[in-house]
């Protein structure tokens, strides 16, 4: 059995299909490492993500190997042959679907250990995540050898790859959230580093892909006409079986994940457990910020990381008020290592953005200008950055206030602080026209 | 039945042409159902599927059963080769461009542009392919451009542009030449030699 | 190298013919290929000859065991075929070369010819031995590494007996296997057929009356699904005379035969 599952491994589809397959799995995965170069939960989600390319070519390639007896008109020669049907097949099976397994298992392993070297925080079950998404392909590829020896025609693979292409790539766009899509898409939820995919979805995805596995599976050994339809009884009961386990909500916020990580030194300026490695770029500009402020009254005494992404929260005024003790700031670019992307003094004028003024309450543009004139005037004067490239409105703040006495400058900052915080008008604040809502 | 439509009809069949009509006017549903929606790129995205899903079923056509057999006769195999695939090529275009202006009202339809270019491009490269390595499994290369270029995008870069080229809108001169190259080598090389055997 | 024997093939048959068939009946959709024949064949070559349509290649396919027969009694290998094993066991001692030889163009020959052997369930230990022995009875040791989409029309034919014989079949049973091979590989194929059938039961289905004049022993004639005739060569030939059509006195004897058992009058088969 073995020389013919090598015979079958040179002979079929299996090696271009195994080449093509690790090809693009690589390409795509790396098109865009940069969200999950340091954080388990990203990799889960861009490997799952990555799918909607790489199960149309495994549903492809298994239909046009399921068609080759058909195609090659041996069905009569083989009918004399003592063998029975399904140990025929199993070698070419074996061969094809270990190539889609070393093919994806390959890759992602791959990315793995990119990220193993990185990671903080290795909880919110990943490897699950993970083995999902391969058993989504294996999956596949069996449904395509069944369907290539139940249809006969040899346009059945590339509109068969198509259609799926389409279905995946339509609800890659716009995805319905409901249980059902969630079980039966092989891809997940939108999700990112501070939230985690339940098990219990995992597992329900699990029940649908080993169904459709034996759909497939028994299509191949089908005979009549009877026995393909009966078939798809695991399909059908699986999807019911799954979508009943599945869980409505299927993100959710993982509190280990979020939990706070703080510098040794001083436990002012904290990150959470994921993001752990941007601690030591933070650590410097953060106490410049909190130095710089010290005199401000009301001004912040610790900096820390929001545990609340961009990609998933709509963005929301956090606190009308409260917690105005702490900069609230966020990371959107990670380097590989998982450190923060950003240069020094971008990160410093970021940091000082944070803390005059909440982002989430400005959501028109000429209003979020203002507040970041606001901002500005005020990095360049507490934190002295370069005043060479303030806008008019920042030059014109920045102006008012340095010739101020430094206890009525420090109010006005601290006032406008508020009010930054608080969805009001920093600008007018410093301008000293009053706080106005 | 006069004997040229009757050879016609055989040569159809022979060559599962009403199947494919079928797929064509799949494809042409498909697009439609595209230009429902309301977003812009996921309506292009369809339309752009659409035409894959069409070209898809082409390369099945481009040979008999019996290769051999219809080589040897007196047919003018250049002439047949070339009508078949500008007007499967065609009929897909015509099928696509009815949909196009039906929701011609609706501002997010697959420019008129792309799809002249795609549909002929496209064809062209089952033919090429159908050349190079035999008509059954000419629909790999092609279906797996054409998706691949739907799956990655427009890209900027000179190559990538070329490599790209169905899915640049609007149509730069590097995807405008690589598609008419496509369609002029594609044509000329499936007339000249026909399907491999 | 010694060849290791097993206890089955020491063991004294237990069957008289290696073909034994009674009124066997065989129905292709509303049509009946076979109608009512009897056979008993045993060790040797055997041809079958008939016209177009006569049920050949039915009566063929059924003795394959690849059709099921309507009604009538089939023995092969003195086994009724009743149980799934004894269709097993009886398949891995037959060999069948159907006219339509389908093969995967990207295996190559050894590779073909090794697949086979192991959908017949040659023992492992035997395989590569066999496989080249079957190569080399059938002349095509110099191309065993060439691809089967590379082999020529005749070359192909003869790596369709090639995985016909390379189980040892006691039946072997080959439909219109000298299509396309040239004069001298058609002596060859001769020889190689009396060779093989001092051993085993071989049936051929040809149309080339040379070979079956040159390589059988018996002949069974049929029209219209019925046994015209089924005895030795040299009563064929005796039945013509010089008033019948022919080149050659099995011709003769060919077309007699078959101007007696005429289209429309159904006469009893033998």
């Amino acid at each position: 059995m073995f020389r013919i599952v090598r015979l079958e491994a040179k002979r079929s589809i299996a090696l271009p299909l195994l080449l093509v397959l690790a090809a693009l799995t690589r390409a795509f995965l790396w098109m865009d490492i940069q969200e999950w170069a340091a954080s388990w939960a990203s990799l889960v989600q861009s490997a799952r993500a990555i799918a909607w390319v790489s199960l149309p070519v495994v549903l492809a390639a298994g239909i046009w190997h399921g068609g080759r007896e058909g195609r090659n008109e041996v069905s009569e020669l083989f009918a004399a042959t003592p063998r029975p049907r399904p140990v025929r097949l199993l070698p070419a099976f074996v061969a094809i679907v270990g190539a889609v397994v070393i093919a994806e298992a390959g890759v992602v392993a791959w990315a793995a250990t990119l990220i193993a070297r990185h990671a903080t925080y290795s909880g919110g079950q990943w490897p699950l995540g993970l083995a999902v998404g391969l058993l989504a392909a294996i999956a596949v590829t069996l449904l395509g050898l069944g369907i290539g020896r139940a249809v006969a025609t040899p346009v059945a693979a590339p509109l068969a790859a198509v259609a799926l292409f389409l279905v995946l790539a339509v609800s890659a766009d716009e995805r319905p959230a409901n249980r059902l899509v969630d079980v039966v898409l092989p891809m997940l939820p939108k999700t990112d580093d501070f939230h985690r995919v339940l098990p219990s979805l995992s597992v329900s995805q699990c029940v649908w892909f080993t169904a459709l596995g034996a759909t497939g599976v028994l299509l191949t050994v089908a005979g009549t006409r009877r026995a393909r339809w009966l078939a798809l009884t695991p399909a059908v009961a699986g999807i019911a079986l799954a979508a009943l386990l599945a869980p409505s909500g299927a993100i959710v916020r993982d509190p280990q994940a979020t939990a706070l990580v703080c510098a040794r030194e001083n436990n002012r300026i904290c990150v959470t457990k994921v993001h752990t490695h941007a601690l030591p770029t933070l650590v410097a500009p953060a106490q410049k910020v909190l130095d710089a402020f010290a005199e401000v009254p009301g001004g912040p005494e610790r900096v820390e990381e929001k545990p609340e992404s961009w990609k998933l929260d709509a963005a929301a005024p956090a606190s009308h008020g409260g917690k105005r003790g702490t900069v609230r700031t966020e990371f959107p670019q990670l380097t590989q290592s998982g450190s923060i992307r950003w240069k020094p003094d971008v990160l410093l004028a970021a940091l000082a953005q944070d803390t005059m003024f909440d982002e989430a309450c400005y959501s028109e543009e000429k209003d979020f200008t203002r507040a970041t004139d606001a901002s500005d005037a005020v990095a360049a004067l507490l934190l002295r950055t370069p005043t060479d490239e303030l806008s008019p409105g920042a030059r014109e703040a920045y102006d008012t206030l340095r010739p101020l006495p430094a206890k009525e400058r420090y109010s006005r900052i601290g006032e406008g602080r508020k009010a930054g915080l608080t969805c009001g008008d920093p600008l007018a604040v410093i301008m000293g026209r009053g706080a106005g809502r | 039945m006069t004997r040229g439509s009757r050879g016609l009809m055989l040569y159809a069949r022979s060559r599962s042409i009403p199947a494919t009509l079928l797929v064509f006017l799949a494809a042409a549903c498909l697009a439609w159902t595209g230009y429902l929606t309301d977003d812009p790129a996921t309506a292009h995205r369809i339309g752009l599927i659409a035409v894959v899903l069409g070209v898809a079923a082409v390369p099945r056509t481009l040979a008999g059963p019996d290769e051999e057999l219809e080589r040897a006769t007196a047919l003018p195999w250049r002439l047949v080769r070339t009508l078949h695939l500008t007007l499967l090529a065609g009929l897909l275009l015509s099928l696509l461009a009815a949909d196009h202006l039906i929701t011609a009202r609706q501002s997010h339809t697959v420019p008129f542009d792309n799809l002249a270019q795609a549909v002929p491009a496209l064809t062209a490269s089952t033919a090429l392919s159908a050349a190079c390595f035999g008509a059954r499994t000419a629909w790999m290369p092609s279906v797996g451009w054409g998706l691949l270029m739907i799956a990655v995008g427009p890209r900027i870069s000179l190559g990538g542009q070329a490599l790209t080229w169905m899915v640049q809108e609007p149509p730069t001169v590097t995807s405008a030449t690589t598609a008419a190259l496509l369609t002029v080598v594609g044509v000329a090389a499936y007339a000249r030699r026909g399907s491999r055997l | 190298m010694p060849t290791t024997v097993s206890p089955s093939e020491t063991a004294p048959t237990r069957y008289a013919h290696h073909i034994q068939a009674q009124a066997l009946t065989v129905r292709r959709g509303r049509r009946t290929a076979v109608d009512g024949i009897d056979l008993n064949l045993g060790t040797g070559v055997h041809g079958v000859l008939g016209p177009n349509g006569a049920g050949k290649t039915t009566l063929i396919r059924t003795l394959a065991t690849v059709l099921t027969p309507h009604s009538g009694d089939l023995e092969l290998l003195g086994s009724a075929l009743r149980s799934r094993g004894e269709l097993r066991a009886l398949r891995r001692q037959l060999g069948y070369l159907p006219q339509t030889f389908g093969h995967y163009p990207r295996f190559t020959l050894r590779e073909f010819v090794a697949y086979m052997a192991w959908l017949k369930e040659v023992p492992r230990h035997r395989m590569a031995d066999a496989v080249q022995h079957a190569i080399d009875r059938v002349d095509l040791t110099d191309r065993a590494e060439d691809r089967m989409g590379s082999l020529s029309g005749g070359m192909l034919r003869r790596a369709g007996i090639a995985q016909a014989i390379v189980n040892d079949p006691a039946i072997l049973l080959l439909d219109e296997p000298t299509v396309g091979l040239d004069p001298a590989q058609r002596m060859e194929f001769r020889t190689l057929l009396r060779d093989i059938g001092e051993q085993s039961c071989v049936l051929v289905s040809t149309h080339l009356v040379e070979d079956v004049g040159a390589a059988c022993a018996g002949v069974v004639l049929m029209d219209e699904g019925r046994t015209v005739f089924a005895g030795p060569l040299d009563h064929l030939r005796a039945a013509g005379s010089d008033t019948d059509q022919g080149d050659s006195a099995i011709e003769r004897g060919y077309t007699a035969l078959l101007r007696r058992h005429p289209a429309n009058q159904p006469e009893a088969g033998r």
